[in-house]
């Protein structure tokens, strides 16, 4: 069971390796997934930021022609330096006509297929100015137009510049509102007389359309705690919603990047998805008038998560053939190593076992198997011999040791062992199948010495498996042929000489088949039929397993007599 | 009280007046801040407003930066005395502080009213009394300055809105600033003072003068520096 134990062990750390790579690869690819999302997110600030500022420009492209538009120019002049509010009063009814003539222009002037009332939603301002050469408004349009002319702008940076001459953007909070201002100066020939100036609402659309353009990221806009714009992807699985965005506020108002202008580092959110923020640029940023972009956090739960987050390609790029053939590889071998240990010896257990059953074997022969079908097979062989016992009870057990194994088996540690050949009826040997014709088993009694004719080793002995000794065809009951009990002492045999080294064993067996003979004639026994031929094979097999058995370099015959008959003993004898 | 009575009341009444006006004659001190050749330090309160774009128009040349004295400075009389005023008033007005920079004895009452549209909530930093409160267009709203110090003044409403308010314990008089930076102090009493310019966060000029009775006092040009900034 050895290859198969080793199976089992290469199986369980395969399945484990496996399982570890693939909770490795979990957190390889949610790592990996975590900073691919900062990435994003920073690319996501880069991409707004640039957006914000193309916007800004066409804010300002969109009011230039206004800024040199003479009536505007003539009236901003005509009020400068005047406090008579009468006057200022007319100044503002004829600036507001021409303001609201410059947005008909703008709408005119806005290309593509959408009606006027889109057009005029797109590119009208929510809120406008005109400012004399002191900052005072002259007229506006928008939440406060009714307002009387007067109060003044020129502190704002935005406007103190334009009145400088400069054009310029900017975001402003107004009376608790939050604007995208442009502004340019009023030119009246050469002179400056004033301002024009342009506002645009965070709204919905515009967030929207931002957030469009950064492919799946949700986008606030925030003044404080208020959202000013908020846009979601619906098609975004898990994409943050704006009160999630809107959570950690207060603590991204005391972030010093975030009160530096700059993009904070990536803040987790409730459910797990990640944002940055940033202030706006513009004077509206001191007041904590920002954005937020949000992206969901995909993570895989389960290494099993793999299979489903893998894509097709991911699935096409495995090497199919490869995989299956190591699968197929693998239950081959399973199935080998379960043939080679489990279903072989079993089915050859059987087989044996079936023929002990059917009479054709007397025992099993417990060398052709290892392990516990070693173990199972000895313990069949003992139960057959108590049966045996059982069957025979009052005569000799004696001769029921049946072969060598039997003789020379575990229980014969100490060394030695009888062996014998028992003649059938029909005068072979019928204990050896392949040794007919020689004399029946026999054994001989504990405690007897005899004289030892030496047999030279098969030296060196050969590592080979098993030969299966006593797997004779027909084995005649060995207590059938068992030999009454004699009152006479055992007879010594002659003993056969040494072999000195060069031996040779071929002599050797023919000196021991010799004084078999020779003692056979002195006891009466019939040795007519004998054979040396097949003498030698049975002592051939006999030595053959004893020295595997006992790892010994050779084995010991003796010839002796007992009970009247001549019989074999093999001793094994230890390297 | 018998009308002759009467009549002599008022007679000593008016010669004790006489008397302490004579006694108490104030003169006025006038002098010009030379602004040409002033280069303020930046306001570490408020950086440059960002904005993505700020261009030149191309038809005329910009307008070069300047300080705008009447806004922007204040110039004040410290020394022995009690001062002029116990409150003064300052506007809001296009959109911020009509003086951004205020300078006031400490216990004077600066009251802000607001000319502009849109509601003000300004508020010293750090200064306890002087918190944010709405101030709505044409109200007015009062504060009494009872700690001596520099604070920031901030806008919650108008946030570009930034103010510095000296309070000073032995100030004596403020005086009116012209844009071009002319100023002038009516009714000095006669002693020694020093006179001090601020600009923002700064002392940006510091210099001492006697006011003698009956006379006015014209001060020499001062100079500003940045250098000259505490």
């Amino acid at each position: 069971m050895l290859l198969s134990r080793f199976w089992y062990a290469f199986l369980a750390v395969t399945a484990v390796a496996a399982a570890a790579a693939a909770m490795l690869a979990q957190g390889i690819i949610n790592d990996r997934s975590d900073r691919d999302l900062l990435s994003h997110l920073r690319r996501d600030r880069f991409e707004l930021e640039a957006m914000l500022r193309v916007e800004a420009r066409s804010r300002l492209d969109r009011i230039a022609f206004a800024s040199v538009d003479s009536k505007l120019g003539g009236i901003l002049r005509s009020v400068k330096s005047v406090d008579d509010e009468s006057k200022l009063r007319e100044a503002n009814t004829a600036l507001k006509e021409v303001m609201r003539g410059h947005v008909d222009q703008l709408i005119e002037a806005t290309p593509g297929p959408d009606t006027r009332e889109q057009k005029k939603a797109r590119v009208a301002p929510d809120i406008a100015f005109a400012l004399d050469g002191a900052g005072r408004i002259i007229a506006q349009l928008g939440p406060m137009e009714a307002n009387p002319p007067g109060a003044g702008l020129g502190t704002f940076p935005l406007m103190k510049r334009a009145l400088q001459g400069y054009v310029r953007d900017d975001v402003w909070v107004y009376d608790r509102r939050v604007y995208r201002m442009a502004a340019r100066p009023v030119l009246d020939g050469t002179s400056y007389v004033g301002a024009i100036v342009h506002g645009y609402r965070f709204d919905a659309e515009f967030a929207g359309t931002l957030a469009k353009n950064l492919d799946g990221a949700s986008v606030t806009f925030f003044y404080g705690n208020s959202v000013l714009a908020s846009f979601r992807p619906s098609e975004t699985e898990n994409a943050p919603e704006e009160a999630e965005l809107m959570v950690p506020l207060e603590s991204v108002f005391a972030d010093e990047k975030f009160t530096a202008g700059q993009r904070t580092e990536p803040v987790a959110l409730q459910n797990g998805g990640r944002a940055v923020y940033s202030r706006v640029t513009g004077t509206a940023a001191v007041g904590n008038v920002g954005y937020a972009i949000g992206r969901p956090r995909v993570v895989i739960a389960s290494p099993f998560d793999l299979f489903e987050n893998a894509s097709e390609d991911d699935v096409a790029a495995l090497p199919k053939p490869m995989l299956g053939g190591a699968a197929v590889a693998m239950l081959l071998f399973g199935l080998l190593f379960m043939y080679l240990e489990r279903d072989r010896p079993f089915k050859l257990l059987a087989d044996k076992t079936l023929e002990i059953s059917k009479g054709e074997r007397e025992r099993l022969v417990i060398t052709e198997w290892r392990g516990s079908y070693r173990k199972l097979a000895n313990a069949i062989n003992e139960a057959i011999d108590k049966e045996v016992e059982k069957a025979s009870s009052g005569r000799s057990v004696a001769r029921k040791k049946a072969n060598i194994d039997e003789i020379l088996g575990p229980a014969q540690e100490a060394g030695g062992g009888f062996f014998g050949f028992a003649k059938d009826e029909a005068g072979s040997q019928p204990g050896m199948a392949s040794s007919p014709g020689l004399p029946p088993l026999g054994s001989a009694p504990p405690g007897v010495v005899a004289p030892v004719i030496a047999a030279a080793p098969a030296a060196p002995p050969k590592p080979v498996t098993p030969t299966p000794v006593a797997a004779p065809p027909k084995v005649a009951p060995p207590v059938a042929r068992a030999t009454p009990p004699s009152p006479k002492a055992p007879q010594p045999a002659v003993a056969i000489p040494e072999p000195a080294s060069g031996f040779d064993q071929e002599a050797h067996f023919r000196a021991v088949f010799e004084q078999y003979v020779a003692s056979r004639e002195q006891t009466g026994e019939e040795t007519a039929s004998l054979r040396f031929e097949k003498f030698v094979l049975t002592l051939r097999k006999n030595r053959d397993q004893i020295v595997e058995k006992h790892q010994a370099e050779g084995v010991r015959f003796t010839v002796y007599v007992k009970d009247g008959k001549t019989a074999l003993k093999a001793a094994p004898v230890k390297k | 009280m018998a009308p002759s009575m009467r009549v002599g009341t008022a007679a000593v009444a008016a010669i004790l007046a006489l008397g302490w006006a004579g006694l108490t004659y104030a003169s006025n001190v006038k002098g010009t801040m030379l602004l040409g050749a002033y280069r303020p330090s930046p306001d570490p309160e408020t950086a440059p407003a960002p904005c993505y774009w700020e261009l030149e128009n191309g038809f005329k040349e910009v307008a070069p930066d300047r300080v705008d004295g009447a806004r922007e400075l204040a110039v004040v009389l410290v020394g022995a005395g009690s001062a002029q005023d116990a409150q003064i008033e300052v506007p809001f007005r296009g959109g911020s502080l009509a003086q951004t920079t205020i300078a006031v004895r400490t216990g004077t009452t600066l009251r802000l009213r607001n000319e502009d549209e849109i509601a003000h909530e300004l508020h010293a930093v750090g200064l306890d009394g002087f918190s944010r409160e709405a101030t709505s267009p044409r109200g007015v709203r009062s504060v009494n300055l009872r700690s001596a110090g520099h604070w920031v003044l901030r806008d919650n409403l108008v946030v570009h809105v930034l103010g510095h308010l000296h309070v000073i314990d032995d100030l004596v008089a403020i005086g009116k600033v012209e844009s071009d930076g002319r100023f002038t102090f009516s009714n000095v009493v006669a002693g020694a003072y020093t006179l001090k310019v601020f600009h923002g966060a700064n002392e940006v000029a510091s210099q001492a003068i006697e006011v003698t009775d009956k006379k006015d006092l014209t001060v020499d040009p001062i100079t500003l520096t940045a250098a000259a900034a505490k």
